[in-house]
């Protein structure tokens, strides 16, 4: 009785003074609350945003507006630049040879010496003994040995012997068009002179470069996802064994899936890759994706109970638990309450494309990835392991995992552009929750991907 | 502000009332937390922890009793998970092994008062500690405190009288108290209650 006086009296003392110490957190703390309550959601948010909009950008960029450089190269039906994009002069000294001595006639005709007229001071550089001269805003002449004198092109032959040669290229009132040689100015000197300029006029044809193949594509893709999860764990509502000792409330027979009540949910997934083509029909890939997936959750409010989760030990001899105060039950209650386990998942495909069939316009092809994923945020809610209540315990939530993806599509070139359209389905490898909760939750996401490819040059 | 305004705020998500909710308790829960944690940072990561939880339940939260109260079972809660997921807390936790633990007179801090009483406190086994923090200062019985730190409610009990007995003895040592020589009772503090 005595010791028991003295006993509460301890008991007072230590609580008394207990309450009376007193600390101050430092400013960590504050930030990591109020960082974890408000501005994860923002970054996200921000995150998601500036994604969407770099993405956007780029695909305006690449897909729709063709920077002026690219207007030039590819300029309007009918403008003699476009043929000769990428040309190249061959050697006159040895082509005329060649051709002459293949027997060719050499003839001439004022409709393909335009033709010729659009690199013509290419040309001319090539040519020995031609020296030239190019003031920007009057004609472009080329002298050849004598001053310039104009004459029509039906008496050239008869006053070649006599008469200086010129050759005069007028330029183009528009800028953009390379100057025309008018064949009214041209004077030759001699045979050799006439040859060379027929050999001008009509075999100067050029080699077009063979173009390399462009082995870089970007894939642009979204795909709306019907989104839920594959549960494992014990095959009864009883814990694990080397959970056993919990203080746990009555255990509900059944297994995992029918004793909770999920449904599958939209979600979406959104992607930018690379693809190098290896060969015609086979590319590696490599990108950057953001998936959000989800599913629902029918749960009902009750009062305040605990919530246990019986954790697996790792050497199979503690078997700890984590306790939380929850109102979420997920048998009967006196409301129904509509919960969602979301994920906000951003990951690193790598894999390959096949085509496996088609021609050149269409073509059905096969995909696959390995996904390395990292969680950026998520909103989940784990079963207590009597499978009674939901709760949430963040600590217990993967942070980085590993997804497959498969997908096969059917794509139409059109404009440069690939179009493609298909099924794919995405399987996550490991469980959602890390290895010390019970219950495994893999989640699975079906859905129809649109995606645009569009050539790198 | 008045704590129905901040509950309020805080139901609405409003930053400005999270603040104030957060500087009226953080003090005192960081407190709770020093008790239960290895060192102050830890239990700066379990006051961080625990006030997340606790705005991150606040819609759960009843007026059937005190809010501090309230938020002091969430703390405590998020304290003793933090601690069963440190391995050495499940592997050591000397709740059957303490008796052999040897205090070392040194470290014990020559603080006074309060934060004498509470260094004391925390220089005893892991084991000890949590079961006196939960029995004798929060107040829950051996059989929640059996149910939270999965034990036998009579470990529980066995380890508290056996924890009380080591910290009388800390603090008798200390000076900090001195042992009842007659009938007027323990506890005469040097420098007074």
């Amino acid at each position: 009785m005595e010791r028991d006086f003295y006993t509460d009296e301890f008991e007072d003392l230590i609580k008394l003074k207990a309450d009376q110490f007193r600390m101050y957190p430092s400013d960590k703390v504050w930030k990591g609350v109020n960082r974890s309550l408000h501005s994860s959601k923002r970054k996200y948010w921000f995150g998601f945003a500036l994604l969407l909009t770099g993405l956007s950008y780029l695909g305006i960029d690449q897909l729709i507006v063709s920077p002026p450089a690219k207007q030039i190269a590819n300029p309007k039906p009918g403008n003699p630049v476009s043929e000769n994009k990428g040309a190249k002069v061959i050697p006159f000294d040895q082509l005329i040879t060649g051709s002459l001595n293949s027997g060719h006639p050499i003839q001439s005709s004022s409709e393909k010496q335009q033709d010729l007229s659009p690199s013509a001071d290419e040309i001319t550089k090539n040519l020995p003994g031609f020296e030239q001269s190019i003031t920007p805003d009057s004609d472009v002449s080329i002298l050849i040995d004598k001053p310039i004198l104009g004459m029509p092109y039906a008496s050239k032959q008869e006053a070649s012997a006599k008469q200086p040669n010129i050759v005069s290229i007028e330029k183009s009132s528009n800028p953009s068009i390379y100057p025309i040689i008018t064949t009214s100015q041209l004077d030759l000197q001699g045979e050799e002179d006439i040859q060379k300029l027929n050999w001008l006029q009509e075999f100067a044809v050029y080699d077009l470069i063979t173009t390399k193949p462009k082995r870089l594509t970007w894939q642009l893709s979204f795909a709306p996802t019907m989104n839920y999860r594959r549960l494992t764990g014990s095959k009864n509502a009883h814990i694990q064994s080397n959970s056993r000792n919990i203080p746990i409330a009555l255990s509900i027979e059944g297994d995992l899936d029918r004793l909770v009540n999920h449904k599958p949910a939209l979600g979406f997934e959104l992607g930018s890759y690379l693809l190098y083509n290896v060969t015609h029909n086979f590319s590696f890939k490599a990108g950057l994706q953001f998936n959000y997936s989800r599913y629902e959750i029918q749960a009902y409010s009750s009062g305040t109970e605990r919530a246990t989760i019986a954790l697996n030990s790792i050497n199979g001899l503690n078997s700890p638990s984590i306790s939380n105060l929850t109102q979420l039950r997920n048998f009967g209650g006196y409301a129904v309450q509509n919960l969602q386990n979301q994920y906000f998942q951003v990951s690193v495909p790598l894999g390959i494309e096949v085509t496996v069939l088609g021609n050149n316009k269409l073509q059905l092809g096969v995909s696959g990835t390995l996904q390395p994923t990292y969680l950026l945020n998520r909103n989940t809610y784990l079963i207590s392991s009597d499978y009674k209540n939901y709760t949430r315990e963040p600590s217990l939530v993967r942070r980085w995992n590993i997804n497959t993806s498969a997908e096969t599509f059917v794509s139409y070139k059109t404009a440069g552009l690939k179009w493609q359209v298909g099924p794919q389905i995405r399987y996550q490898l490991l469980s959602s929750y890390t290895d010390k909760y019970p219950i495994k939750e893999y989640l699975i996401e079906y859905g129809v991907k649109i995606g645009v490819t569009k050539t790198i040059r | 502000m008045t704590e129905e305004a901040i509950l309020q705020g805080c139901l609405n998500n409003e930053p400005g009332a999270q603040r104030e909710l957060y500087q009226k308790y953080s003090s005192k829960m960081l407190s709770v937390c020093y008790r239960f944690a290895h060192n102050r940072e830890d239990a700066e990561d379990m006051l961080q922890e625990g006030l997340i939880k606790v705005f991150s339940q606040i819609h759960t939260f009843q007026n059937k009793g005190a809010f501090e109260g309230w938020i002091r079972r969430i703390v405590v809660h998020t304290c003793i998970n933090h601690l069963k997921k440190n391995k050495r807390f499940n592997e050591s936790v000397d709740l059957i092994h303490a008796t052999s633990v040897q205090i070392r007179e040194e470290s014990v801090p020559s603080i006074v008062q309060a934060k004498q009483v509470v260094e004391c406190i925390r220089i005893l086994p892991i084991g000890y500690r949590t079961v006196l923090n939960l029995y004798a200062i929060e107040g829950y019985s051996h059989k929640e405190i059996a149910e939270m730190l999965d034990i036998e409610e009579s470990t529980s009990r066995s380890q508290y009288t056996r924890a009380k007995q080591m910290l009388e003895d800390i603090l008798v040592r200390k000076k900090i108290i001195q042992k009842p020589s007659d009938r007027s009772g323990w506890f005469r503090i040097a420098a007074g209650r």
